[in-house]
């Protein structure tokens, strides 16, 4: 399949965080398919306050060579929406889902219930023979494989709850099984009964075709167009059955499909703030004033790494959407770039005594230095508007485009920055 | 396309202009008349857990004296309600309230399997839903998708917008960026000139445009209605009296706003909990004293309904620090001109029965939010409230 200019945006902006001029010009399908798919995502030393790990988190992807794979594990992120407080237990999430991100759902999914974190947050260290806690089964089930009542009854949570008794992790955030605490009776799950291991029953789960339909629809939904095609999420599911959850596989099968490139599929998702940021500190090479500017830019939009609302994750799509967010975002390129000094205000976190300013003045917090130069040559070699808006501009914007003469200046790039069709990929 | 949207569109393609001024206001206000009622609900969120029991206080239990040997309130400086119960110290104008028969106290509100975590036990409060079928939306963003609402219809004091405000196709507004929200529409080339071409369709970027048409519409109205700018009396100077100050300014201007939202922060009393706390419950006292006093005098009063509540109560045994930790159960207070029930709706248990050392929850909070979408706003709560419970008979 050859694809032109706007389907290598459209890839672009889908499995990383934009195109720029470099990569479309230089890539061809088939690098960017063998590009696009490492063994492994970049080596990290991590920091160790949550905070700065926060800050960390969106800096990778702003400085990674390797988008695609950064964009990944966004997606993971979202999809195992886990609230964490401990940076140590927020670390070795992040190494489990770098390891396996493009790896096998199975061990994904394995890594991330074992995590210290999902036992902290879900309970599973509570769950003991003889005193189940379910939150972590019903959880599994409802949010992490089959989707709400589809394909599991109350009973098979309850059961399912049994055979992850005695989970444990110690001081490191290791998993160990407390034998003593393990509920080793028969249980029935989906009808079929065994002594079953969590292990076992993961393995149940993702024998069911719900399984590979739930997370199809969640791919579909991050990477395709959040108005679901029935048959596309069916080949996805297929692909994933056929495949025993390789990941690799089914993502290299989904950029291959020529409806991936379909022109009702290009522009049609809403950025999640992350993408939002990551996409300019990318373009404008921005540097933050202090690092933890890049924490806070994830507070003011309320899209922070480990602190998702709850178990249901982060927004996606127009849940962004309310009158404060939309104007904020089109207005955010301003704040960073210090052109404007509007007063947004950050609400500070529930426990914070009044008076604290600890982050409730935005003026050196939002300060970023961004590349104008770097800038300014690219879009020499592509135009912004080409970038950006792949073809898919408005009329409202292209009276703005094309009421713009000569070279490209500051003031109409913040324009152009300021449409809708920019909080748009 | 439903009903709502074509009249939008086509409002919008036959005038061509995003800003289609009173068209659709209008049109509500017609239908509306000016004679029927118009319930208003302020919604007051005390933010970081309020300790219930240092604010309505059992006053002769000795288990409250003996559990919180530095921060318990002596009995003699209590404002006594009944032989039981009384108020804080510094609560004197809002027992002037109670007195009025303007006030009815719930104690022991709560959820079950009740969070102690800010962040989880706000987030519950603010959705309205059940702790294990946690939600994306609020129940007041709820209202206004089940009920076509603009997001004028309910606005927050504030510059962001709390989660109890958000819906799925339609939010509600934060208020103080109404100027904001303005100045940006009109920077860049006037994105929303007259005579626009907006794209128009199910898509992503139409919801956009769309989106920013009906913020625009919404702060022009606000902007526009917002006529009074005076305090018909002298509201204190302070974050919470200000704030108050603001929605009696809007709701006397006959701002057809449904429901006001405002949080008054800083009740994580872990630390030297008595001067801080009697300090903030003294402002809320004194403000919530005024609003009234302002209400009245202008006659809205008997159309407004005002709900304080916390995100959770405090332990009854205050920690090593002259403090208290996170608890549970804690008091609501609904405010009101024709309360059906004004005084002390329930006794507080008896303290020598606790859930793990909190006062255990008796009544849920999504009890009081039904009865207020039922009994308040006359509406079904389908869609909005997702269980169902027997109305309590307060409002």
């Amino acid at each position: 399949m050859t694809l032109d200019d706007s389907d290598i945006i459209h890839l672009l902006n889908r499995f990383g965080f934009g195109a720029d001029a470099d990569s479309l010009i230089s890539y061809s399908a088939v690098r960017f398919q063998e590009q696009m798919f490492p063994k492994k995502g970049a080596e990290l030393n991590w920091t160790h306050d949550i905070g700065a790990l926060k800050a960390q988190s969106i800096q990778n992807m702003v400085l990674s060579e390797n988008a695609p794979y950064e964009k990944l594990v966004l997606f993971w992120h979202h999809y195992f929406a886990c609230i964490i407080d401990k940076s140590k237990h927020a670390i070795l999430f992040s190494e489990v889902i770098r390891k396996h991100a493009f790896g096998n759902f199975r061990d994904l999914l394995l890594g991330v219930s074992k995590s210290a974190a999902m036992l902290h947050f879900l309970n599973g260290k509570k769950n003991k023979a003889g005193s189940p806690n379910e939150n972590f089964a019903r959880e599994l089930c409802e949010i992490y494989t089959l989707g709400e009542g589809d394909g599991y009854s109350e009973r098979d949570v309850k059961e399912i709850a049994r055979c992850f008794t005695g989970w444990k992790y110690d001081d490191t955030g290791t998993f160990y099984l407390r034998e003593k605490q393990f509920d080793s009776g028969m249980k029935t799950v989906f009808g079929k009964s065994g002594r079953y291991t969590g292990e076992d029953v993961i393995e149940l789960i993702l024998s069911k075709p719900q399984c590979a339909n739930y997370l199809a629809e969640k791919i579909y939904t991050f990477f395709v167009n959040d108005r679901l095609s029935k048959k596309h999420v069916f080949e996805i599911r297929d692909c994933l059955m056929r495949t025993n959850y390789d990941l690799k596989e089914t993502f290299a099968y989904i950029i291959s499909m020529p409806w991936f490139y379909s022109d009702q599929n290009k522009m049609a998702l809403i950025k999640s703030p992350i993408e939002l940021i990551v996409g300019l500190g990318r373009t404008f090479r921005l540097k933050a004033a202090k690092e933890n500017n890049w924490f806070f830019v994830q507070k003011l939009l309320n899209h922070e790494f480990y602190k998702p609302k709850n178990v249901k994750g982060w927004p996606m799509g127009r849940e962004w959407i309310d009158s404060s967010s939309l104007t904020l975002r089109m207005h955010l390129p301003q704040l960073i770039f210090g052109t404007n000094d509007i007063d947004f205000e950050v609400e500070p976190d529930l426990d914070q005594s009044p008076g604290s300013n600890k982050f409730m003045y935005l003026k050196d917090r939002l300060k970023f230095k961004a590349d104008w130069n770097y800038f300014l040559d690219n879009s020499k070699k592509v135009s912004p508007e080409k970038l950006w808006f792949n073809n898919k501009a408005s009329d409202v914007a292209n009276r703005i485009i094309k009421g713009h003469k000569g070279a490209i200046s500051k003031e109409y790039v913040l324009d152009l920055l300021s449409l809708p069709e920019y909080q748009m990929h | 396309m439903d009903r709502r949207k074509f009249l939008k569109y086509s409002a919008l393609s036959s005038v061509g202009s995003a800003f289609v001024p009173n068209f659709l206001f209008g049109l509500n206000e017609k239908l509306e008349g000016s004679s029927l009622r118009k319930p208003k609900l302020v919604v007051i969120q005390l933010t970081g857990g309020n300790d219930g029991l240092n604010t309505v206080i059992p006053f002769r239990n000795d288990q409250y004296y003996r559990s919180r040997p530095t921060v318990a309130i002596p009995s003699n400086e209590i404002i006594r309600l009944d032989n039981e119960l009384g108020l804080n110290p510094k609560m004197e104008k809002f027992s002037r309230l109670f007195k009025e028969g303007y006030v009815s106290i719930i104690n022991s509100v709560g959820y079950p399997n009740q969070s102690r975590s800010h962040f989880a036990s706000m987030d519950i409060w603010h959705s309205g839903a059940d702790v294990n079928k946690q939600s994306k939306t609020g129940w007041i963003g709820n209202y206004l998708d089940v009920l076509d609402k603009k997001s004028h219809h309910a606005l927050e004091i504030n510059k962001q917008l709390s989660g109890s405000l958000k819906g799925e196709s339609i939010s509600g507004m934060a208020v103080q960026n109404v100027g904001r929200i303005q100045r940006i529409l009109h920077e860049h080339g006037g994105l929303l000139a007259q005579d626009e071409k907006f794209p128009v369709g199910e898509d992503n970027n139409s919801f956009l445009y769309q989106s920013l048409i009906d913020i625009n519409q919404s702060a022009d109205y606000i902007k526009e209605a917002h006529t009074i700018k005076t305090d018909n009396v002298d509201f204190p100077k302070t974050k919470i009296g200000e704030k108050l100050s603001t929605v009696s300014q809007l709701i006397r201007s006959g701002i057809d706003t449904e429901i006001y939202y405002l949080s008054l922060r800083g009740f994580d009393s872990h630390v030297n909990q008595r001067k801080s706390h009697d300090q903030l419950l003294d402002r809320y006292s004194s403000a919530i004293y005024h609003f009234v006093e302002s209400l009245k005098k202008s006659g809205h009063f008997k159309d407004t309904l005002i709900l304080t509540f916390s995100e959770f109560g405090r332990r009854v045994s205050e920690n090593g620090s002259k403090g208290t930790d996170h608890g549970k159960g804690n008091s609501v207070f609904i405010i009101g001109e024709n309360l059906k029930q004004p005084g002390f709706f329930n006794d507080y248990d008896d303290l020598n029965s606790l859930d793990n050392g909190d006062i255990p929850f008796k009544v849920d909070f999504k009890n009081i939010y039904s009865d207020i979408i039922r009994e308040w706003f006359e509406e079904s709560i389908k869609g909005i409230i997702f269980s169902r419970y027997k109305s309590l008979e307060i409002i």
